[in-house]
């Protein structure tokens, strides 16, 4: 039994300094991986910033040789380098030089120039035009077996290398080169919304009969009323919405533009009409709260637009709406809008069922209404209402032989104008904007 | 305005009354054929002549009125303020033609179903004529009702004669409801419940 012990003893003795060995050569092993690792990890990084040293040089050369194949740029329309300064000793050796000073000065125009050029089309394309750019570009790298990705993302570094460069260097000219990008781009979509847009939409069509009367002065000033109002509506509409209370700049802002929106939908196209009252109420209400700022040109834009949009499709919509109107339904139309034109005139309108009028000429007109005031007869009103609708000969005849005898002549996109405008001064557009919206009460910085 | 015109050939007055539920107002004095909502007049050539401003339906009643008769009923509808006009011929209780001025039709200022009379192709060359040149005025919207005054002899606008009897509707005369007036504006209350769905969502989350 003790023998049987002691050999018991002996062996676990042997695995003790087993064991022991072993934990010694996983020591060693350890530090031999940990130094492996950190070898590893130097000659990676080593790699990594040679690399990046390449790629940056890279796009610097790049950037040089693009400038150069467009026009010769100056030294100082690099990257990163420091605004030119024109007291610089360097300029003023130039300038003190014969002839020297023409060739300082044109290639410091063509980079004004050229920055304001890519002002104008970044403004133009809504900020799109560097990825326009950057994906001509790759598409063309593809085809000489570049990759896609790669090339797009060194395009895109460079468009924004030199926009950075163009914001330092030459912010007047880039700033200029942004408001006629912007002037271009309402422009062009003026022609869009105007005779395209209509061509499009053919209920957004027709013309007025000649005789029409013309709105008066209280007509227009009513329907600029209704235009205040409803810039009024919106404006507390966006508060409760977003639970804040809007300034009396924001208050005063909406009345400006739902009042111009207004008065530009009287001429029919309600997408020009909506984008006028956002662009106007965007602009005074940045005005009024303390002065334009840094993103007042891009939000007035994007509230132009937005309010285009939701005018035009509203008010296309509508438009379409009542041009498919059954004729019961147009004939009663056409009359309630002459009432409403004899509300806002401060007529009264008489009973609905007509009577004749014996004409001068011979035969007699049945006018649609008739007016008082304090009881005498005042107009014989003849409505009107679609793209062609037009007088008949009778009533010709009325207009001519006469004195009192007015012509209402409505359309349906003026029914469109009406609510198209409202939804657009009313709607609160604001989710769609990207530039940020300032706080009630910010000034400009 | 909106005038609906029935004319009745080789029946009597009452006959045609009775088929379209109308009676004459008990002393009522006489006048125009516009002095009150139904007005019904005899005119040479045996036709009974009834108007209205609002209540006649032209398609519902003429079809009544034409049933009273084996000779001619004729009738015609105008909307004078977007300028479309309609009218249409029976014989024997059978309709034989219709004539339909739409102005948002450029293709077809006057549409003709069945077979119109002869005096028709007369009367739209007269329009078309002068309708040349003059953009303002709409010469073919007067056609479908010269079609009828033809027969007639009843033209509203020109008409003088004060000795319209004055009608009203009795109990028997059938109430058709203005389906038009009922559903014009449900799009429109669509597209808003549209936009109201879209803003409260975007406003919530």
């Amino acid at each position: 039994m003790r023998q049987f012990q002691d050999a018991l003893r002996r062996g676990a003795d042997d695995i003790n300094g087993w064991i022991a060995a072993r934990e010694v050569e996983l020591q060693r092993g350890l530090q031999r991986s940990e130094q492996a690792v950190n070898t590893y990890r130097r000659d990676v990084e080593r790699a990594a910033q040679s690399a990046q040293r390449a790629v940056v040089s890279k796009a610097e050369q790049l950037i040089e040789a693009g400038a150069s194949r467009v026009l010769p740029r100056p030294a100082a329309r690099s990257i990163a380098p420091p605004k030119p300064n024109p007291s610089t000793p360097t300029r003023k050796t130039a300038s003190a030089q014969p002839g020297q000073a023409a060739q300082d000065w044109l290639p410091e125009a063509t980079a004004q120039f050229l920055a304001g050029g890519r002002g104008a089309l970044d403004a133009f394309t809504f900020g799109l035009g560097d990825q326009a750019s950057a994906g001509l570009v790759a598409m063309g790298g593809v085809l000489q077996g570049d990759d896609f990705g790669q090339s797009y993302r060194n395009r895109m570094a460079q468009e924004r290398a030199w926009d950075a460069a163009d914001a330092q260097n030459y912010a007047a000219a880039r700033t200029t080169g942004q408001v006629l990008g912007v002037g271009g781009q309402v422009l062009v979509t003026g022609v869009l919304l105007g005779p395209w847009g209509a061509a499009l939409v053919p209920a957004a069509q027709g013309v007025r009969i000649a005789q029409t009367a013309p709105l008066i002065l209280r007509e227009t000033a009513a329907l600029a009323g209704a235009g205040g109002a409803a810039g009024v509506m919106g404006q507390a509409i966006d508060d409760v919405a977003h639970w804040k209370f809007g300034t009396p700049g924001d208050y005063g802002g909406a009345i400006v533009g739902g009042t111009l929106g207004a008065l530009a939908a009287q001429r029919g196209n309600v997408a020009r009409a909506g984008a006028a009252a956002g662009l106007t109420e965007s602009v005074a209400q940045d005005t009024l709260n303390g002065g334009l700022n840094a993103q007042s040109a891009a939000r007035a834009r994007e509230a132009a637009a937005a309010g285009a949009t939701v005018g035009g499709l509203v008010g296309a919509s509508v438009a379409k709406h009542m041009d498919g109107l059954p004729t019961k339904a147009k004939e009663m139309t056409g009359e309630r809008v002459s009432r409403v034109r004899n509300f806002v005139r401060g007529d009264k309108t008489g009973p609905t069922k007509k009577t004749a009028h014996k004409l001068p000429g011979g035969g007699h007109t049945l006018p649609d209404l008739r007016t008082y005031k304090n009881g005498l007869p005042q107009q014989l009103i003849e409505s009107k209402f679609g793209r062609k609708a037009h007088l008949s000969p009778r009533q010709t005849q009325a207009t001519i032989e006469l004195h009192n005898y007015r012509v209402d002549h409505s359309l349906p996109r003026d029914i469109g104008a009406a609510l198209g405008l409202l939804s657009s001064v009313i709607f609160p557009w604001n989710w769609a904007m990207t530039q940020p919206q300032p706080e009630p009460g910010a000034t400009a910085p | 305005m909106r005038a609906t015109l029935i004319g009745v050939q080789g029946v009597e007055l009452e006959v045609v009354l009775e088929a379209l539920g109308l009676e004459p107002i008990p002393g009522a004095p006489t006048g125009d054929w516009v002095d009150c909502d139904y007005s019904c007049r005899a005119f040479p050539g045996g036709w009974v002549v009834v108007t209205s401003q609002l209540g006649l339906d032209l398609t519902a009643d003429l079809e009544l009125a034409a049933a009273t008769t084996d000779q001619m009923a004729v009738g015609c509808e105008i909307y004078s303020i977007p300028m479309h006009s309609y009218a249409h011929g029976y014989l024997g209780g059978q309709l034989k033609w219709s004539v339909t001025h739409d102005p948002d039709d450029e293709a077809r200022p006057l549409s003709v179903d069945g077979t119109p009379p002869a005096i028709l192709a007369d009367l739209e060359a007269k329009a078309l004529k002068a309708q040349a040149g003059q953009d303002d005025v709409d010469f073919v919207f007067e056609v479908p009702m010269q079609l009828v005054g033809h027969y007639t002899g009843f033209i509203y606008d020109e008409d003088e004669a004060t000795d319209w009897v004055r009608l009203r509707a009795t109990a028997a005369r059938p109430v058709r409801p203005d389906k038009a007036r009922r559903c014009n504006w449900r799009p429109l209350f669509l597209i808003g419940l549209l936009v109201l769905v879209v803003w409260l969502w975007r406003t919530i989350l």
